[in-house]
């Protein structure tokens, strides 16, 4: 065995590792990577051997002709995460797992519908499959031709890893019954392939932008020169078509939506809604980065190897031309898990909608047909979904053996695109229109289908024979208007684009057309309700309309009983039961309706809705209901939901204004708490000095002979100075009041503050001379020219320069500066600073007196309060800041 | 809503952009010049992603409670 054989047969492994892993220990893997991230990763089961080999090709032919794969779902993202949301809702409630349940689900449960839908998708997608497996195989044959002594094993390698492909999904794709289980085990897998798959591409792509080219400039220009010059053929931009550009990103968004393993990954598999939100924007990241070094390395493929090359090969090619072993085995692994991954999560999805749309429908109409209940089938269901696994993917390995050979990744990948598309508009019709019929929907997509052969497959069979050879060439009895790669005979219409145009704008007629003239069934619209408005339905106080009936509690037992083991079907029963409030009565009594509708809930998820409806029928003697009696239904539910929007706008009303009350309380409280601090402050304040008066005057008053003249006078110089401070206190009280209630009119004056700050000088100077402390004025040399009041802003500096000497230590510095727009004022002095988380309370009324700690000289703590609403009242700003090293500044703002 | 309408209307203008214009004028540009014609997708690629990211803010805004089974 050579080094190629061994790393696939330990990838292999590994994987079922992960898988194992991951279904074992998810709590513990989600402390290290998100959900939301694996969620996202596992989106990139879109990115297939299509992206990783087929868009180099498609590059390496057209330029940009790749990208609108990637754009599709990049711009219809935002539509892809509401219909998710949506679809997720409904499937939780109707216990859904793929899209030709949801569809049939969605038209009344129809299994006709449902078979058409599973079927159009298995001929649409096989092609796809078998694709993957070319691309597996070529990557094997490849690694084969790089080794001096290939093995014989590549002829029959791809045949074992179809295998264990096909074992992979029916391990981790169907492990129980109930298809509503989560495949945590597949969805990591899925993201830890993703992640490969991206990582070396990456490499390979900055190996090529950067190793083998210096740069990506140099290797564009070597292109250019090489196109001019003839060397090599210029890129054929038909794709670029305008109109054909338009239509590959509209066929890729809506591919994106309907893809079934997309549904799978999205929807089924989908733990928090919240997951879909962060992929809007996550996944369109991916799809750019997994981009970004296609054309580098298509144009460098073009380059460096012949025109015969086969540019799919060109990422192994450079991979090999690195002579880097591990990149070479990740590009390898890479290709693998791209398509692996497309592989089994497309298998299982296809397996699902085969076995709940087509087998089992026909089972029970079968047993339906002989009278009798179906025979037990319990975990047959699994075994027919990996029955169902393997058909599919054996049908896509002879479709590989017999046609594939011939075609081209991307074209495939087109047609299948197209196929799915045809979905499109029953399927977002059904979940965003309350009209779309049952009868729309089947002719739409038969219409759609049929047009799809015509267009895109029929020419593929133009060899076959000489009646479809006419057809093609001609058009079908020589109508050439009708030519399936021409239709109407448009311009500058490629066959591709021809075939997306007339399928997509025939089946959304079609299905827009009968919905208009065809009635809904009352089932039909039962369920058209359920979707639609699933973010109505639960509505409190509306009457929801369920199915009724009657069946014995026996009768519904034995009928889980044939999917479910006895005890967990028990179970089940009797956990509803107890939830609901229901008592379970006598066995072959009728039961509740309710439980009936749970039964059919609970069998939705084995056997899919359509066949769980048929089964229920079949055991229950149903009531119909009346077409008048939804109706009735829809409008109450109406009436309640208008009303309640009606009840939500006065409650938010009302608690609009109950918040705005409550405000304007905090508010009064804060005032009231603020003028009781006032009055207590105040009153105690001149307390001090009248106690000091009275006890003075009281002395004088006893014991007038006994005090000589001398200390008679220093105690009234005390009781006068007393006196002027209560008046002082007083005043400036008096003064904040008339700030504050707005009483003061400024008298405006123009001014020069050179002399301002001149007067100031003159007058704090004894006070500067009894402490010892030096002065320093900085003016600009020009004329500064103030427009105030001029008693008031000397009333401010004087606050400020006196508040600044009773700290300081040495030294005070005024700073005038001046520009075009404000004038800058400050006070610095080299006391012992105010800590930062004091720097506004510090203008609060009676600051020094609250804060009994600071250590400060006498004041009354006013002056600072005065200056500030004076600056207020002049608009303009004061703010203090930490003198370095010590010391604190005063600035004022004043603007112009 | 303002932002739910902002969003809508700059993604349109995105996607208006990525498709005619843009397929009309460097249709012509792509064998010349294919490193600017690439470097436009990526310019307005990462713009849409800018966007359906502020956008993935209002959808989780708007998450609604799950109805009841």
């Amino acid at each position: 065995m050579n080094s190629y054989t061994v790393l696939t047969v330990l990838y292999f492994i590994f994987l079922f590792w992960i898988a194992r892993l991951a279904t074992r220990h998810i709590q513990q893997l989600y402390k290290i990577v998100s959900p939301a991230h694996i969620y996202v990763l596992s989106l990139a089961v879109y990115c297939t051997a299509w992206t990783y080999f087929g868009s180099i090709g498609n590059a390496a032919r057209t330029g940009v002709g790749f990208l609108p794969v990637y754009l599709g779902p990049t711009f219809i993202m935002p539509l892809a995460a509401m219909l998710w949301v949506r679809m997720i809702r409904v499937c939780a409630q109707q216990r859904i797992t793929n899209l030709s349940d949801l569809i049939s689900a969605r038209y009344g449960n129809s299994i006709s519908l449902g078979a058409l839908v599973a079927l159009c998708y298995i001929v649409g997608i096989i092609p796809y499959i078998a694709i993957q497996l070319k691309a597996v195989s070529t990557c094997m044959v490849f690694v084969s031709s790089q080794m001096e002594h290939p093995e014989a094993w590549t002829t029959s390698m791809n045949v074992y890893s179809t295998m264990v492909i096909s074992l992979f999904a029916m391990i981790y794709g169907t492990r129980r019954t109930d298809s509503t289980e989560k495949h945590t085990g597949l969805i990591v897998t899925i993201a830890f392939e993703s992640v490969i798959k991206l990582i070396a591409f990456l490499l390979v792509g900055i190996w090529v932008c950067f190793g083998l080219f210096s740069n990506p400039v140099v290797l564009f220009d070597q292109f250019v020169s090489s196109v001019h010059s003839g060397q090599i053929k210029a890129f054929d931009a038909a794709a670029m078509e305008p109109f054909s550009w338009f239509l590959a990103i509209l066929v890729s968004g809506l591919a994106f939506i309907t893809l079934p393993r997309q549904f799978q990954v999205a929807v089924t598999e989908n733990n928090d809604e919240q997951h879909v939100a962060k992929s809007i924007w996550l996944f369109p990241l991916y799809l750019f980065l997994i981009n970004l070094f296609v054309l580098p390395i298509a144009i460098a493929g073009r380059l460096v190897y012949s025109a015969d090359t086969d540019p799919d090969t060109f990422l192994l090619l450079f991979a090999s031309k690195s002579h880097w072993g591990i990149l070479m085995a990740l590009v390898y692994l890479g290709g693998l898990s791209a398509a692996i991954g497309m592989i089994v999560v497309e298998t299982i999805a296809l397996s699902n909608m085969l076995t709940n749309s087509m087998v089992i429908p026909g089972w029970v109409a079968l047993s339906k047909k002989a009278n009798r209940l179906p025979s037990s089938l319990g975990k047959g269901v699994v075994w027919l979904r990996r029955a169902g696994m393997l058909l599919i993917i054996m049908l896509a390995y002879f479709f590989e053996h017999l046609v594939a050979e011939r075609l081209t990744i991307s074209s495939v990948g087109f047609i299948s695109f197209v196929a799915v598309s045809q979905m499109a508009p029953a399927l977002i019709g059904g979940m965003l229109w309350k009209n779309g019929t049952r009868a729309a929907a089947f002719a739409s997509i038969c219409a759609g289908f049929f047009i799809w052969m015509y267009t895109l497959i029929l020419s593929n069979f133009a060899g076959w024979s000489p009646v479809i050879e006419q057809v093609v060439q001609h058009g079908p009895w020589g109508i050439a208007l009708l030519r399936p790669t021409n239709i109407l005979g448009l311009p500058n219409l490629d066959p591709l684009s021809n075939g997306i145009f007339w399928s997509l704008i025939i089946n959304v007629l079609t299905y827009i057309g009968v919905s208009l003239f065809t009635k809904q069934s009352a089932e039909e619209a039962l369920q058209a309700e359920a979707f639609v408005d699933i973010n109505k339905v639960a509505v409190p106080g509306a009457r929801q309309l369920e199915r009724r009936g009657s069946a014995s509690l026996a009768t519904l037992r034995n009928l889980l009983n044939s999917f479910l083991q006895p005890r967990k079907s028990d179970q089940l029963l009797r956990n509803f039961a107890q939830r609901h409030g229901i008592v379970l009565e006598q066995e072959a009594a009728a039961t509740d309706p309710r439980m009936i509708n749970f039964a059919e809930r609970v069998l939705s998820g084995i056997i899919g809705a359509a066949s769980s409806r048929m089964l229920i029928s079949s055991v229950s003697s149903q009531e119909r209901i009346a077409f008048t009696e939804v109706l009735d239904v829809a409008k109450e539910q109406q009436q309640v939901l208008s009303l309640n929007n009606k009840l939500k706008r006065k409650t938010s009303e009302l608690k609009k204004m109950s918040d705005d009350l409550k405000s304007v309380n905090e508010q009064l409280k804060i005032i009231d708490e603020q003028k009781d601090e006032f009055l207590t402050t105040v009153t105690h304040e001149l307390r001090t000095p009248l106690t000091s008066i009275r006890a003075l005057g009281e002395v004088l008053l006893d014991h007038d002979d006994v005090f000589e003249a001398a200390q008679r006078k220093h105690y009234l110089s005390t009781i006068v100075q007393e006196s002027e401070r209560m008046t002082r206190l007083i005043s400036q009280i008096l003064t904040l009041e008339r700030f504050e209630a707005g009483r003061y009119k400024l008298q405006y004056s123009s001014f020069e503050l050179r002399a301002l700050m001149d007067e100031l000088t003159e007058s704090i100077q004894p006070l500067l001379e009894e402490k010892k402390i030096s002065f320093q004025v900085f003016m600009p040399n020009t004329m500064v020219v103030l427009r105030a009041d001029r008693d008031l802003l000397w009333q401010v500096f004087y606050n400020l320069l006196t508040n600044a000497i009773k700290y300081a230590k040495q030294h005070i510095h005024l700073h005038v500066a001046q520009d075009l727009q404000s004038i800058r004022i400050s006070v610095a002095d080299d006391g012992p600073g105010i800590p930062a988380e004091q720097a506004q309370s510090i203008f609060d009324k009676f600051y020094q007196i609250k804060n009994k700690k600071l250590l400060k000289p006498e004041g009354s703590g006013m002056g600072l309060a005065i200056s500030k609403r004076i600056l207020d009242l002049h608009e303009y700003t004061i703010q203090v800041e930490a003198n370095k090293p010590n010391g604190a500044i005063f600035i004022v703002h004043i603007e112009q | 809503m303002r932002s739910l309408a902002r969003f809508v209307f700059l993604f349109s203008g995105l996607f208006l952009l990525v498709n005619f214009p843009a397929a009309v004028l460097l249709k012509n540009m792509l064998s010349d010049h294919p490193g600017y014609v690439l470097l436009f997708f990526l310019i307005v690629w990462l713009l849409c992603i800018y966007l359906l990211k502020t956008y993935s803010g209002i959808a989780s805004k708007s998450h609604l409670p799950t109805s009841d089974e």
